[in-house]
């Protein structure tokens, strides 16, 4: 996690953090432990990740890594992202991610010879060249080094194009091939920060709190708010991950479990001077300029 | 990670280096009307002189601005600031930080110091009042350790200025 939050002025919380907040006013409906938790161990990770990554391939046609960043985009909830596709079409749902499948209508006779590569400035031959499916072209030592500071800053999971103002997401496997050409170790994180994304993105599933670490998350069917008990024998809270304390809602047990730590002056100044982000749900504090915030994760709100 | 406003000490990779260069022949051939780059020879960080456009309400007034590169520009977007005294902006910090998401969130590697300088100009020349943001004081006071502005998770204005 550090990767993603190092700067202490950005107020983050680590992911037991205040997930809680925003179900204060729904009311946990809470369920016993029950058949709907499975647990998933190392192993089974890639498999239940390829899995969802199948469905979506097979409904849209389309591409592994296209159909990935719809699904972090949709928090690996292949339902919601179904439903989005019925009510507003592929069009829609494909710009709200950042998936750019262009109709590759470029026709013409012969790639030309040289390219000239926008960000260094220098002519190339086109072969040391990469076209993204948004249709920019880069030379690859740009792009090389674009995807280096973008892994090595923590933003695997949706690295941009370089173009102004393109929104698309570059292919995770033209992404691979370059990094692993200079840094084979980079491209190795890049392929765990991927997988990962699965379980630190997904809202049905979540790591098991235990320490030290099992290696085991957890993936509910419907219930967000029941009480889960993993293979290793701990049991806790799905919703907040902290040790299971029903009746108790999350926000007041983690209120509790603060101000046991006498951490209270903390948790008053989060909740007045912060606002959860409604995609990822971390606290975000509001310290310049004006209206609109974005969150490390992308979203953007007011 | 240190919160320094001193801009990384690191040296410029060599992509970095050669664009720089670059956009130095290119700004000497053809500079942003109103700007003036003061030459030195630190390629890491330019300083730049900014005239108010004639007819808005900076007109007659200089400003500096000061551009520092990270090692890996233009993958990272440059640290720039006004040098004081910063101009009266409702999204100009009195500490120079200006409030603009090109320098953060919406950097792309394909922008250039040119097009940073285009879009401060404009930004000042669409101010219809001179005055500080409304959270210039609580915000100066927090980067007063000398955090640079790029450290700030900014919240951006509309469109309208
Ligand atoms: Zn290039
Ligand atoms: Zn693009
Ligand atoms: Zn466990
Ligand atoms: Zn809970
Ligand atoms: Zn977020
Ligand atoms: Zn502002």
């Amino acid at each position: 996690m550090e990767d993603y939050f190092s700067d202490d002025d950005y107020y983050y919380s680590d992911r037991d953090s205040l997930d809680g907040l925003e179900n204060e006013d729904s009311g946990p409906q809470w369920a016993s432990k029950g058949p709907t938790s499975k647990v998933i161990t190392k192993e089974s990770l890639l498999a239940a990740q390829r899995e969802d990554l199948r469905r979506v391939m097979e409904l849209l046609s389309i591409r592994v890594h296209h159909a990935r960043t719809l699904l972090i985009h949709y928090r690996w909830d292949v339902e919601k992202l179904f439903a989005v596709f019925v009510e507003k079409g592929k069009a829609s749902l494909f710009a709200e991610a950042g998936v750019s499948i262009v109709e590759h209508q470029d026709l013409d006779v012969r790639p030309p010879q040289t390219v000239m590569c926008d960000i260094c400035i220098e002519d190339l031959p086109s072969g040391e060249t990469t076209k993204m499916d948004c249709g920019h072209c880069f030379c690859n030592n740009c792009w090389t080094e674009h995807f280096i500071v973008k892994i090595n800053d923590g933003q695997s999971k949706r690295i941009k194009c370089m173009a102004h103002k393109c929104n698309a997401i570059c292919d995770e496997s033209v992404v691979r091939n370059l990094v692993s050409k200079t840094n084979p170790d980079l491209a190795e994180k890049f392929d765990r920060f991927l997988l990962e994304s699965y379980i630190e993105d997904n809202k049905r599933v979540k790591w098991c709190p235990s320490t030290p670490h099992c290696g085991n998350a957890i993936r509910v069917e419907d219930d967000q708010f029941c009480e889960v008990e993993c293979s290793c024998g701990v049991q806790f809270c799905f919703g907040c991950s902290l040790e299971a304390h029903s009746p108790c809602s999350c926000l007041m047990w983690e209120l509790w479990v603060k101000k046991c730590r006498d951490e209270s002056e903390t948790v008053n100044w989060i909740t007045v001077h912060t606002k959860p982000c409604p995609k990822c749900h971390k606290p975000v504090e509001k310290n310049g300029g004006c209206n609109l915030v974005s969150c490390i994760c992308g979203q953007a709100f007011w | 990670m240190t919160s320094s406003s001193a801009p990384s000490r690191k040296a410029l990779s060599k992509i970095a280096t050669n664009r720089l260069q670059k956009e130095l022949v290119e700004w000497q051939v053809n500079p942003p009307a109103g700007f003036k780059h003061k030459v030195t020879d630190n390629l890491q960080r330019w300083v730049i002189e900014v005239n108010g456009a004639p007819g808005t309400l900076y007109a007659n007034e200089t400003y500096q601005l000061q551009v520092d590169f990270p090692e890996h520009y233009p993958m990272e977007a440059p640290q720039v600031i006004f040098l004081p005294p910063a101009p009266l902006h409702p999204h100009i910090y009195s500490n120079g930080h200006i409030c603009l998401d090109i320098l953060y969130d919406s950097w792309s590697p394909a922008m250039t110091v040119s097009s940073i300088c285009i879009s401060i100009l404009s930004m000042l020349s669409s101010s219809t009042a001179k005055q500080r943001p409304a959270d210039n004081d609580r915000y100066v006071k927090n980067c007063r350790n000398g955090r640079s502005p790029k450290e700030t998770r900014w919240w951006f204005h509309d469109d309208k200025v």
